[in-house]
């Protein structure tokens, strides 16, 4: 592993949200974006997703610009009739050259313990800089961490996690324009396995954009949480204004921040990495 | 509720019920991106994100929260602030 950089000790005075860490990038050190087309680089590793170890593997998609707005929303129906309803959402934007933008505002995050947020990140990843940087507006600090570009195939399929049914093919249809093809998988917890009277099925359905390559749809459905919606919506596939893929010039770059001390500044971000299917 | 601060323990995985979609698996590519998040229990037993810079007498806990274009946001850990992870800090994982 030839591409890893020890992140100084150090600390810096963040106001908001702020980003940290990523170390080990796991595509090789053969990748070189600048000069590659995806089918040239090595493949995204088939890891299971996990903020640590931090894995800057990010999938470089070429050739197919876009931008679009992600809407999310969970619906969790309590029994009295009462509804929680957490909205996220994300603004993203990728060029030719498969440079990307996003904008991730967080307002509520359910489970075990919710999450209240209100924050928007923005993250912008350059393949051929082999960097991602984390916007900070309010202190003008652009965060800036390695990643390693890496190649996806559609088709390409990981292994499936223990009790979930293989993925059910739903077909293509059209949507906004954009030809979809459909999976779904299911789940069922046993009767008894945590306490249940009654078996706990949940299901997952994608449609996932075979030109923009992005999942364009999808419908999470679990009985102890709710259903959560997903749709891309504003969809353009127009080149974006390329200073949206530029730190802006009055912004200060940085390193991570040191981040394993209570009072250390502000909240931590990091760890780029592709899911593979 | 009472949270116990145990050594290196996280709070979320130890309240944590079979995740769906399951972790680490997606039916389509997907990008993602890892934040880390701090935050402070509320008056109503619920995390509220927090400036890093703000003073505050309640315990901190950094947030691990895995954001992906696929509609997907998960709380991955909940850990107090100060405390290394899983034998390692975020500084040298």
């Amino acid at each position: 592993m030839a591409w890893t950089r020890k992140i100084p000790d150090s600390r810096r005075a963040l106001r908001g949200l702020a980003c940290t860490v990523l170390v080990a990038g796991a595509c090789g050190p053969q990748a070189r974006a600048a000069d590659a087309e995806p089918a040239r680089l090595p493949p995204c590793p088939a890891q299971p997703v996990a903020p640590r170890p931090p894995n800057n593997n990010v999938r470089l998609v070429t050739g197919a610009p876009y931008s679009a707005l992600g809407m999310s929303e969970t619906v969790t129906t309590l029994p009295d009739g009462n509804r929680i309803v957490r909205q996220n959402r994300v603004r993203m934007w990728r060029d030719s050259d498969g440079r990307t933008r996003s904008e991730y505002s967080l307002s509520s995050i359910g489970g075990p313990l919710p999450l209240e947020v209100n924050s928007t990140v923005t993250v912008i990843d350059d393949p051929s800089a082999r960097t991602r940087y984390m916007l900070q507006p309010a202190a003008k600090i652009a965060v800036a961490t390695p990643i390693s570009p890496c190649h996806v195939e559609d088709q390409q399929r990981g292994t499936t996690p223990p009790n979930v049914t293989t993925p059910q093919n739903l077909g293509e249809r059209e949507l906004d324009g954009e030809k979809v093809a459909g999976s779904r998988i299911e789940s069922t917890i046993p009767a008894g396995a945590i306490g249940n009277e009654q078996p706990i099925t949940m299901s997952a359905e994608q449609w996932y954009g075979k030109d923009l390559k992005v999942v364009v749809e999808a419908t999470y459905r679990d009985p102890r949480t709710g259903e959560t919606k997903y749709r891309l919506r504003d969809i353009k596939r127009q080149e974006p204004d390329a200073k949206l893929f530029r730190v802006p010039k009055d912004y200060s770059q940085e390193e991570p921040a040191h981040v394993s001390d209570a009072d250390a500044a502000a909240t931590v971000s990091g760890g780029g990495f592709n899911r593979r299917p | 509720m009472r949270v116990e601060r145990a050594g290196g323990a996280t709070l979320a995985a130890a309240t944590r019920e079979p995740d769906w979609p399951p972790t680490g698996f997606s039916m389509w590519p997907t990008d993602s991106v890892a934040l880390k998040i701090p935050a402070e229990f509320s008056s109503h037993g619920t995390l509220v994100a927090v400036s890093g810079k703000s003073q505050s007498a309640g315990t901190r806990y950094w947030v691990d929260v895995v954001v992906s274009n696929d509609g997907t946001v998960r709380i991955e850990n909940v850990v107090p602030a100060g405390e290394k992870q899983h034998g390692m800090d975020t500084q040298n994982p």
